[in-house]
């Protein structure tokens, strides 16, 4: 008895111990996780260059082919187009509005689906009401008048509740709606005009929090998603979420999860602590032909500067830049091997030498 | 070892077994209780659900988000500003 009670301190350790390591299991989650501790390369940010923008009310840009494109807050032209790199001024296009095609929504050039036809830069993206709709960007500056077309596939979504739209090419599209009750996201694969879904779709359309009386909790489960078309991977990076989900769609047998940091976030632990702990994990994603980047900051180090973290569509992660200030969206020019850096709090775009290591 | 060490090991043992069960049924039965009544308090807003929304007068720009949006009654990109709150008969 006397040995108990000297060993009495051990044993309630090992107790509290046991008892504390039951974890709640995260749900928006594959089973194949990468956890992402280091990775193979630790790029730093050289030189930095500003660029000077003429646009007031940024809100964030992407550069493509030989044109910069910027979004703004301005009603009457929500896209600045510039040359790149010589940022000569071309043209504000898309107005918000009920009109033909008018959007309803103030865009972001991160949500857009780009790709190159006969030379010329095209934008495919979601109207706010029932479309999609294809913009011709060089067309538009040649002819200094927007040239934009509504696209054949029809988003059958009342109440404006499609939250995210990705263009697959054709008349192929991955959308996500809000469900009736406001409870989950749904994502929709919609091929050739029929509505088609897979396994990983249907795990992570199956997430849901409880049903109450809210119309903004659901963005818990809110993610930046954006496809590779070729290799028919989709990848979608939570915002208050501290892993990421790469599937793969039209036949492609492929499911995988990367997680960053130690701790695990669950879409039942967020709901719990309601509105006040969405805080933003990930600020950005883009996807290139053979990576894909996340722009991260440890939601629990006040302090800490936003990284970039790239990917390959594998899941594995390749290199990680460290900023040395704060920002939203990032995005590479190839040709002049840059990457380019924004902050929407100040409005201020950079750039700097980038290459990817090993790539 | 001797009788008096494997009685002392197997007590702590059951000891420690025991009290770790009791701290996990504690934690849980705490959790659940919070989350619940996080629930109860949401639930108990006293507009019902699907006729009527709760929205938002004012909103602000968010990529990824969206929020239902008072003067329009429908969803809009972006993220509700809290003290605009409000109810929303569709």
């Amino acid at each position: 008895m006397l040995q108990i009670v000297r060993y009495s301190p051990f044993w309630v350790t090992m107790a509290l111990v046991c008892s504390c390591s039951s974890e709640q299991s995260p749900e928006l989650i594959f089973e194949d996780v990468t956890v992402v501790s280091e990775t193979p390369y630790d790029v730093h940010v050289g030189e930095t260059q500003k660029i000077e923008l003429a646009t007031i009310g940024c809100t964030d840009f992407t550069v493509k082919n030989d044109k910069l494109l910027v979004t703004t807050n301005n009603k009457e032209g929500l896209v600045d187009v510039y040359n790149w790199p010589e940022m000569e001024f071309k043209g504000s296009f898309i107005q918000i509005g009920n009109g033909p095609l008018e959007v309803y929504n103030q865009l972001f050039t991160n949500d857009f689906s780009y790709y190159t036809q006969d030379d010329d830069l095209h934008v495919n993206f979601y109207d706010g009401y029932t479309s999609a709709i294809d913009w011709n960007v060089d067309e538009s500056v040649r002819n200094q008048k927007i040239s934009m077309v509504k696209s054949k596939i029809n988003l059958p979504v009342e109440d404006g509740g499609v939250i995210s739209y990705s263009y697959l090419g054709d008349n192929d599209c991955l959308y996500r709606h809000i469900s009736d009750d406001a409870t989950s996201q749904i994502r929709v694969l919609s091929l050739a005009g029929g509505e088609s879904s897979n396994e990983y779709i249907d795990h992570l359309n199956s997430v849901s929090i409880p049903k109450i009386k809210d119309s903004f909790l659901f963005n818990i489960m809110s993610t930046y998603t954006r496809v590779n078309k070729e290799r028919n991977l989709v990848v979608e990076v939570p915002l208050f979420m501290n892993h990421i989900n790469i599937y793969g769609i039209r036949g492609k047998s492929f499911a995988k999860s990367i997680r960053i940091g130690e701790k695990v976030e669950s879409v039942k632990k967020l709901f719990n602590e309601g509105a006040t702990g969405m805080q933003l994990v990930f600020y950005d994603a883009r996807a290139y032909d053979d990576f894909f980047g996340v722009v991260y900051k440890d939601k629990y180090d006040l302090k800490a500067l936003p990284v970039i973290y790239f990917f390959n569509w594998d899941g594995y992660p390749l290199c990680s830049v460290k900023m040395d200030r704060n920002i939203n969206f990032f995005d590479i020019d190839f040709v002049h091997e840059k990457l380019l850096v924004f902050d929407s709090t100040t409005e201020s775009l950079f750039a700097c030498d980038f290459r990817l290591p090993n790539n | 070892m001797s009788k008096t060490k494997l009685i002392t090991a197997v007590s702590g043992l059951v000891f420690s077994l025991s009290l770790s069960f009791l701290v996990y049924v504690m934690n849980a039965n705490s959790k659940e209780s919070s989350y619940e009544a996080n629930i109860d308090a949401l639930a108990s807003m006293e507009w019902p659900w699907q006729k009527n929304h709760d929205c938002y007068d004012s909103i602000f720009a968010a990529p990824g988000m969206q929020v239902y949006y008072c003067p329009e009654c429908r969803y809009i990109n972006g993220c509700g500003d809290s003290d605009t709150l409000n109810k929303c008969y569709k």
